[in-house]
């Protein structure tokens, strides 16, 4: 495979999982307020923590004079300046698709297509109050529809190892980032005792990932931050899980050649999830570990942009 | 609602369907009477249909002054045209005998130049030609072909007879198109294909992988092909697309290939360096490398030219082939045939006038208002001027432009090309057409089953372009 393909399938998948995981944490949270009014307008825990999670901060307070539901809405959905909102996002992944349709089954161009039509037709009118859920929902199984197109039609080959990669690391970045913002707010204690509505918090901590059925079920029915955060850390059954992610992309790396250094990285990442303290980094420190965990996906991007992307 | 026929406004040019009776010609009196049963809004659904199946399918293409929009929807019409079969099978014997007598030509120019000498063609034009490469002179090319695919210009002329207005022969483009047209045909219209016996054309990518593995210069080995691409702001880049998914070849681009120290190309693969056997190249001759021609061209490969001096990889269509795609060289492609092949030319040229020429100069300059001129080395209809429609500026402009650089320009009649009936904002309407069909030439010869209509959607246009105004449309050739 080329290694310009390659790097195109990858970023493919991180683009595609960034929409999904977008547009389910914007649906997440806008529910979540609603039950909330008190955070609403709290610059920690109301609307901008979205802004947070996505790390882009300071490009949203240079565009935005103001704070709130629709301007924070627009910046992460239709914003072309913020190279991850929605838009961005399908608009990449449809670009690195166009050069690499050779690869793909056809339906998989069409859907990608429609879905890109379809973020761009609301983001160009705007999205009027009652029609957000809709259009979330939509975006989400629209996103859903595709990686099963593809888990159904994709010979399990290079291509497919390496979008299962991109698709995976994504996603692990994504579960440290949102735990990385949310637990530093839900780990303090307030005079009056542990943060109000924690327990609301993490589980839509669990919902941003949908997974509050599997949890209920697989771990306890009650929500306990530290079952939560084992459960989102550690769990091997469960597919949005980091030490899950991680699996996905030993197995895909494990056929692929010249696999060696990728391959240990991965495996210092599961370590990392293995022999931490959960218990003692819920009293202090998760903000600090899960920023380690995310320079270490950083670290095996890089590994794996050398070893397979560079064209010298 | 039904197809009130009489409101079928006939110009004076051919019309395919409907005779100067209002009638239905024999051949296409099947479709015609669909048609009519249909009625005009069951066809307008219809055609909704077909544009919402063309923007799920993403069939786009690029007009280069639009900016940043780099995919605009391929506009289509989904009344099919109809070609018998019979007079397609002639016109099939007459592209061939065409492409055999041209790539001998080419082969010729960069040889010995038999045919300067024997003074059939004059040797200034060869001197002056913006397409002639020196760096060509003396190859010799498996089966002594140099355009292996060949999109040649038919027009249909007031009185039915098809003609040849130009052969693209660099990088012609379209098949796609031709490909993608009957596929949509297909979801819109599927009872029509029960009721009529049309040729496909499905098989055209492996024709054309057929050829281009049958050029292998490692005939026992299998064959890496690949097709080489200037990327994704390229015009025809869903063309390259398509083609390489079709066939299951590598797409490349130029950074993706390198030429070793033993002189062959490899391209840089995630497990290394891997041979390449065929570059089936979407590139113009000038960018493809580097080394040879435009030295600022990150398009091509560094070293590409030696490669293939060196026998080590094929280019298709051969580098320098495009001599012969030169709108003065067409004027002679009748005496051409003549030369090599010891016949006559089976499909007509159009009357052609040379401006280098001084009588033929003379003529055109008095008939400006009359003739179609255009530049000998531009396609895609640019530079060209309709007499007829030009301002007295654009013709004045012309005359500068024709005095100045006379071996440049050519010009012939304005044709009325033929009609189609069409679907339009009036209702059915005739539209003026062309065809494009396309011609493979390797260890074998190929020829499209029909080929790209393109259709001036605007009325009264004489102008097929997509990139002006044109559309498509699916060609059927049907048993008679």
């Amino acid at each position: 495979m080329l290694s310009r393909v390659a790097e195109n399938i990858y970023w493919m998948g991180r683009n595609l999982e960034r929409v999904e995981n977008g547009a389910r944490l914007i649906s997440v949270t806008k529910t979540m307020l609603l039950d909330l009014p008190i955070c609403r307008a709290h610059p920690h825990f109301g609307w901008e923590q979205l802004v947070t999670i996505t790390g882009n901060s300071e490009l949203f307070h240079s565009l935005c004079q103001q704070s709130n539901e629709s301007s924070v809405l627009a910046f992460l959905i239709s914003q072309p300046d913020n190279h991850s909102s929605l838009l961005s996002s399908i608009t990449y992944a449809r670009n690195n698709l166009r050069t690499i349709r050779d690869i793909f089954p056809r339906e998989f161009w069409e859907s990608l297509n429609q879905l890109y039509l379809y973020i761009r037709e609301y983001a160009d009118n705007g999205i009027e109050t009652g029609h957000w859920d809709r259009f979330l929902r939509v975006v989400i199984r629209k996103c859903q529809e595709l990686i099963g197109l593809l888990t159904g039609t994709l010979s399990r080959g290079t291509a497919f190892d390496f979008f299962r990669i991109g698709q995976h690391l994504e996603r692990a970045d994504m579960t440290t980032r949102i735990l990385d913002v949310r637990s530093s707010y839900l780990a303090l204690h307030t005079s009056d005792g542990p943060f109000p509505f924690a327990q609301i918090q993490w589980l839509n901590l669990l919902r941003c990932v949908s997974g509050e059925q599997m949890y209920r079920r697989q771990i306890n029915p009650r929500i306990t931050d530290i079952d939560v955060l084992s459960f989102l850390l550690r769990d091997r059954l469960f597919p949005r899980t980091f030490y899950y992610c991680m699996h996905e992309i030993a197995l895909a790396l494990t056929t692929m050649v010249n696999s060696t250094h990728p391959l240990e990285h991965v495996e210092q990442l599961k370590q990392m999830i293995e022999e931490s303290d959960l218990s003692l980094l819920m009293q202090h420190g998760l903000s600090k570990f899960m920023d380690d965990l995310q320079l270490a996906l950083g670290q095996l991007h890089q590994q794996i942009a050398t070893t397979y992307f560079s064209r010298r | 609602m039904t197809i009130d026929w009489t409101r079928y406004q006939r110009t004076t040019a051919f019309d395919e369907m409907i005779n100067s009776d209002c009638l239905a010609r024999p051949s296409t009196s099947a479709l015609h009477h669909y048609l009519s049963e249909l009625g005009e809004q069951s066809l307008q659904q219809r055609q909704q249909d077909a544009n919402n199946t063309i923007i799920d399918l993403g069939i786009t293409f690029t007009v280069y002054s639009d900016g940043d929009n780099i995919d605009r929807v391929w506009p289509f019409d989904i009344i099919p045209r109809l070609l018998a079969k019979s007079e397609w099978q002639h016109t099939q014997a007459g592209l061939i005998q065409r492409m055999t007598a041209i790539n001998m030509f080419i082969g010729d120019l960069y040889g010995s130049q038999r045919i300067i000498r024997d003074k059939v063609f004059p040797a200034e034009l060869l001197a002056d030609s913006k397409n002639f490469r020196p760096q060509c002179v003396g190859m010799k090319l498996a089966w002594g072909v140099w355009a292996h695919i060949c999109g040649s210009d038919l027009i249909r002329d007031q009185h039915g007879v098809l003609h040849v207005l130009e052969d693209n022969l660099r990088v012609p483009s379209g098949v796609s198109y031709m490909l993608e047209n009957r596929l949509v045909t297909k979801r819109v219209f599927p009872e029509l294909f029960d009721t009529h016996n049309i040729v496909p054309v499905d098989d055209y990518p492996s024709q054309l992988y057929d050829m281009l593995a049958s050029l292998t210069p490692r005939p026992h080995d299998h064959p890496q092909v690949v097709l080489l691409t200037p990327g994704i702001y390229n015009s025809a880049y869903f063309e390259h697309l398509y083609l390489a998914q079709r066939m299951g070849i590598e797409l490349v681009e130029g950074s993706d290939l390198m030429v070793g120290d033993d002189d062959c190309v490899y391209m840089k693969t995630i497990a290394g360096p891997k041979r390449v056997d065929v570059i089936y190249r979407r590139v113009d001759d000038l960018f493809l490398d580097p080394e040879v021609f435009h030295s600022d061209s990150c398009l091509g490969v560094p070293g590409l030219i030696r490669a293939w001096r060196n026998h080590r990889v094929a280019l298709v269509n051969a580098p320098g082939a495009g001599i012969a795609d030169d709108k003065v060289v067409y004027a002679y492609i009748p005496q051409v045939i003549r030369y090599y092949l010891g016949e006559e030319i089976m499909l007509p040229n159009v009357q052609t006038w040379k401006c280098l020429d001084a009588n033929d100069r003379q003529y055109v300059l008095e008939h400006l208002d009359q003739l179609v001129v255009k530049p000998a080395n531009e396609s895609g209809g640019y530079g060209m001027m309709i007499g007829p429609y030009a301002t007295t500026e654009e013709r004045e402009k012309m005359a500068w432009c024709i005095r100045n650089n006379p071996r440049n320009y050519i010009a012939q009649p304005t044709i009325a090309l033929s009609t189609v009936p069409t679907l339009t904002d009036e209702g059915v309407q005739p539209r003026h057409v062309d065809l494009r069909p396309f011609i493979l030439q390797g260890r074998h010869s190929y020829v499209t089953a029909g080929g790209l209509t393109r259709v001036a959607l605007r009325k009264g246009s004489l102008v097929v372009n997509s990139s002006q105004g044109g559309g498509s449309k699916d060609t059927w050739i049907v048993e008679d």
